[in-house]
């Protein structure tokens, strides 16, 4: 179980370990393309082609990410980690979807702003990593038990 | 022919799908003809995540009863397809929010994203099932 109490330690998977290095290459590169995208619209990009060009780019880590966590659920071998990952990603799933409706309504019927620029991706991200951890915390008690 | 699981599954989203439609109108008749407040709204808004938290509870049901092993795993890629388009059009939809004058997609375009996208995502994947199982006969 100390797989899952820290991923770096001896007993992550292999599959675990590059999964956790790909995702965090892609993350930095996540922040990167949305803040030169930023810039590059701010300082060059007021024509519309460029910004419907510069809105899209930071989609490309997303997908790269997505399909990396795609590929690890297949070349995981331990069915329990898979088992964990599939929870996380329901409850991640779970909270952007609500996240999304409530929103949605606001918008809608409110006429308010919803949520800024950028926060449904974080929801969604901060779910599954809650999740991760609440499980790896729940899997302790019962190895110490 | 289908499991048991992906039978249950079936029956339990219609009748998910079925209460929030019901809720989402009820909801919307009544701001439209009642007019309440901004705090009655915002918890009129908070009424249809029910039903989307009952979809999300019926996958994960559906996961727990279903003994196959592969289709389990096809189930989890299909809502991983849905999850990346959605996060694409958010993304795309927060940049133009940012700088194209506060418009971005209409409400409600993104949750219909998510799950028109799994379901293609899922015939796609019955459909190379079917080829598959062709070509081996």
């Amino acid at each position: 179980m100390k797989s899952l109490l820290n991923p770096r330690c001896k007993g992550a998977t292999p599959a675990r370990k590059s999964y956790h290095r790909a995702v965090f290459r892609f993350l930095t590169a996540y922040m990167v393309v949305l803040l030169c995208s930023s810039w590059f619209v701010k300082h060059d990009g007021a024509e519309r082609f460029y910004l419907y060009f510069w809105s899209l780019i930071p989609a490309i880590p997303i997908i790269a990410m997505i399909l990396r966590m795609g590929r690890y659920l297949q070349e995981e071998t331990d069915e329990y980690q898979k088992l964990v990952r599939m929870r996380a990603i329901l409850v991640g799933t779970a909270a952007l979807l609500g996240a999304l409706v409530v929103d949605d309504f606001l918008r809608a019927f409110a006429r308010v702003n919803g949520f800024r620029p950028f926060v449904l991706f974080a929801i969604f991200a901060s779910a599954m990593a809650i999740t991760e951890a609440v499980q790896s915390i729940t899997d302790r008690v019962r190895d110490d038990e | 022919m289908k499991s048991v699981a992906e039978r249950n599954y079936l029956r339990r989203m219609a009748l998910t799908v079925a209460a929030y439609l019901v809720l989402t109108y009820l909801c919307t008749w009544i701001v439209h003809h009642l007019h309440p407040g901004r705090a009655v709204i915002y918890i009129l808004a908070l009424i249809p995540t029910l039903a989307v938290v009952k979809m999300l509870h019926n996958v994960a049901v559906y996961l727990q009863e279903q003994k196959d092993e592969y289709l389990r795993r096809q189930f989890v890629q299909a809502i991983l397809v849905g999850i990346t388009f959605t996060l694409i059009a958010s993304s795309f939809s927060d940049f133009l929010v940012s700088y194209d004058h506060g418009r971005g997609l209409p409400p409600f375009t993104l949750f219909t994203i998510c799950w028109v996208v799994t379901g293609i995502a899922q015939s796609v994947q019955s459909h190379r099932n079917r080829v598959r199982d062709e070509v081996v006969a």
